[in-house]
């Protein structure tokens, strides 16, 4: 099927992107968190706000998926 | 097939020196909402709830109550049908379980219409790496729909769906995040309206006939940036597309601030284009295999522009009730359509919409 | 087919990162970098002036949540304690030292809450996690380290500041 083969290539390199995101420092230090912990810069603030939004648009358009999954930024713990 | 998967990812993990850094569950909360749309002779509205508490250190559970009263006019319904009432009644239920850097998720969701009853099983998994600054999602979800004719009791048929999804959230600089989301979508069944009709040399005349499948897939990239003095910009441009030759873009735009200590407002443009289906004609020339009337499949552009504010009414980091906040949202659409017309007036179609959104947060 | 391979092939690799370990901050065994900070009090403190005692320092934040469950913690170590040679240092790190004050004033704190600001001590102390906890013994060498916090980290933290105050 045309679109499972476009997925493999597309998982083997962000595999690879992942391995070599071990090996590298992290740039940013969870010391550094402070505007990306700010409620301006999460990726979802209220959840039942985002699904309803969502629905609006999933039953007037053709397109689904694209939605954004959990983010990190806060670097606690 | 399942041993050789399992074989290679551990063999890959023990070479892997990598820092790990525990992630942390969603915050315990409940949302109490009233949802109004109004648009195209549609009115919907009806409340939400969302409830979410933590148990222990690891586990978070959460559970969702939905309803759509409906009332439509729809221009589909006024060329074939009188006004109708109807109320969608939807439940849900998750748990997610942290382990270290991971959580693990189930949702299972339950969707109920006297016509329509939907039933979605989904798991994800989102594992932080690099100190928190990447954090990688892969979802899996299955759903199970029996599609009725509230005119035939006899009637019932399938749909399966599977999902597929992929996402990752990177830490760009201490003040951008970006995100990468790729999901894959299959259906099944039976993919189309049991009453909607399509027009054939101007007459109403055969029910729809869709193909038995449906492939889609969806990219979407997002950026978020920290402007200073506590505001943001965030962008968002989605790409999709299908095997019944739909494409479409999405781009959306926006802007959040802390107008002062206790009020947050966020405003947001989004435009959103698609082509049409290869099987759907305003006005078919005669009866073909595959045939879709459904506006939703047609060549049509929507733009929305909307404000969001949110109050914080109280805030006590060491009490129970930790914080309480009231928040009101109206977005206003403009769908326009280019080859779905206004059966009446033989005009191309178009419609306005106001959406409304009211709800009181609690965090404990 | 292979696409299912693949995607088990990631979700395995995930789950095996399970098993990696976190790198310390600062070396256990050397001496505590010494530091002077302001603090809420309104005078500098530095960390050299508390050789002898037992010192318990931790870094915190107001916008990181396990930083804030901790707090009750930290101030009942520190108050069951500190008549016996040991000092709990509270170094805040966040951007601005008046939203540090208006929460440690909200958790009731009474232990020394000091201002890193400008991010310049925690990044002396190669910080890998937020919370960090560094605990120090009488003569300024550092004993442990504990990354993050989770439920029960207070018992070993009593456990540390037990075993330095008996040498």
């Amino acid at each position: 099927m045309k679109p499972m083969k476009t997925v493999r290539p597309v998982l083997a390199a962000l595999l690879l992107a992942g391995l070599g995101g071990c090996a590298t420092e992290p740039w940013v230090q969870p010391y550094e968190r402070e505007f990306l912990a700010d409620p301006v810069m999460a990726l979802s603030r209220d959840p039942v706000y985002d699904m309803y939004l969502l629905h609006v648009y999933e039953t007037r358009e053709a397109s689904q998926g694209g939605g954004i999954g959990s983010g990190g930024g806060c670097g606690c713990n | 097939m399942f041993a050789q998967g399992v074989r290679r990812g551990l063999l890959v993990t023990v070479l892997l020196p990598c820092l790990a850094q525990a992630a942390v569950l969603p915050e315990d909360r409940s949302d109490m909402l009233y949802h109004y749309y109004d648009g195209g002779g549609v009115r919907i509205s009806g409340p939400a709830l969302l409830v979410r508490k933590g148990v222990g250190e690891s586990l978070s559970f959460s559970g969702h109550y939905y309803v759509d009263n409906v009332t439509s006019a729809s221009i589909d319904v006024e060329m074939n049908a009188s006004e109708y009432r109807e109320q969608r009644d939807e439940v849900g239920v998750g748990v997610d379980y942290l382990h270290e850097d991971t959580i693990l998720s189930f949702n299972y969701t339950n969707s109920v219409e006297n016509d329509y009853d939907a039933n979605t099983f989904a798991f994800n998994l989102a594992h932080e790496f690099m100190n928190g600054m990447t954090t990688l999602n892969l979802g899996v979800s299955r759903g199970f729909d029996v599609v009725g004719d509230s005119t035939d009791e006899s009637f019932a048929e399938d749909v399966d769906r599977y999902t597929y999804h992929f996402g990752i959230s990177q830490v760009i600089t201490p003040k951008m995040v970006m995100n990468f989301d790729y999901e894959v979508i299959t259906a099944e069944g039976f993919l189309n309206n049991p009453y909607r009709v399509a027009v054939i040399n101007g007459v109403p005349n055969v029910p729809e006939r869709y193909p038995d499948s449906r492939a889609s897939q969806a990219a979407a990239v997002s950026s978020i940036i920290y402007l200073g003095n506590r505001s943001s910009m965030r962008l968002y441009y989605r790409f999709y597309s299908d095997d019944w030759d739909i494409r479409a873009h999405t781009i959306e735009a926006g802007y959040t601030h802390h107008y002062n200590d206790d009020v947050l407002a966020e405003y947001r443009l989004r435009y959103y284009t698609q082509s049409d289906a290869s099987f759907y004609a305003d006005n078919f020339p005669g009866i073909q295999q595959y045939m879709a009337r459904d506006k939703e499949l047609s060549n049509f552009y929507s733009y929305s522009l909307g404000f969001k504010i949110e109050w914080d009414i109280f805030r006590r980091p060491s009490a129970t009730f930790k914080a309480g906040k009231v928040n009101f949202s109206y977005n206003r659409f403009k769908f326009n359509y280019d080859n779905f017309s206004n059966y009446v007036t033989g005009e191309p179609y178009s419609f306005r919409a106001n959406v409304f959104q009211f709800y009181f947060s609690l965090f404990y | 087919m292979n696409f299912h391979k693949t995607s088990l092939t990631v979700l395995t690799l995930l789950f095996g990162l399970l098993l990696t370990a976190p790198t310390m901050a600062v070396e256990v065994g050397k001496m505590a970098p010494d530091f002077t900070l302001a603090s809420a009090s309104g005078k500098n403190l530095r960390l050299a002036d508390y050789r002898g005692k037992v010192v318990l320092v931790n870094f915190w934040a107001t916008w990181c949540a396990p930083c804030r469950k901790e707090l009750p913690y930290l101030e009942a170590l520190y108050k069951k304690y500190k008549g016996k040679g040991f000092v709990l240092l509270g170094v805040n790190v966040d951007k601005n030292p008046d939203v540090a004050r208006e929460m440690a004033a909200e958790f009731k704190v009474t232990f020394p809450v000091l201002f890193d600001n400008l991010q310049k001590v925690s990044k002396r102390y190669k910080l890998r996690a937020m919370p960090s906890t560094v605990i120090i013994d009488r003569s300024g060498k550092v004993r442990y380290v504990h990354l993050g916090y989770k439920k029960g980290y207070e018992k070993k933290y009593a456990k540390n500041i037990r075993a330095l105050l008996a040498k």
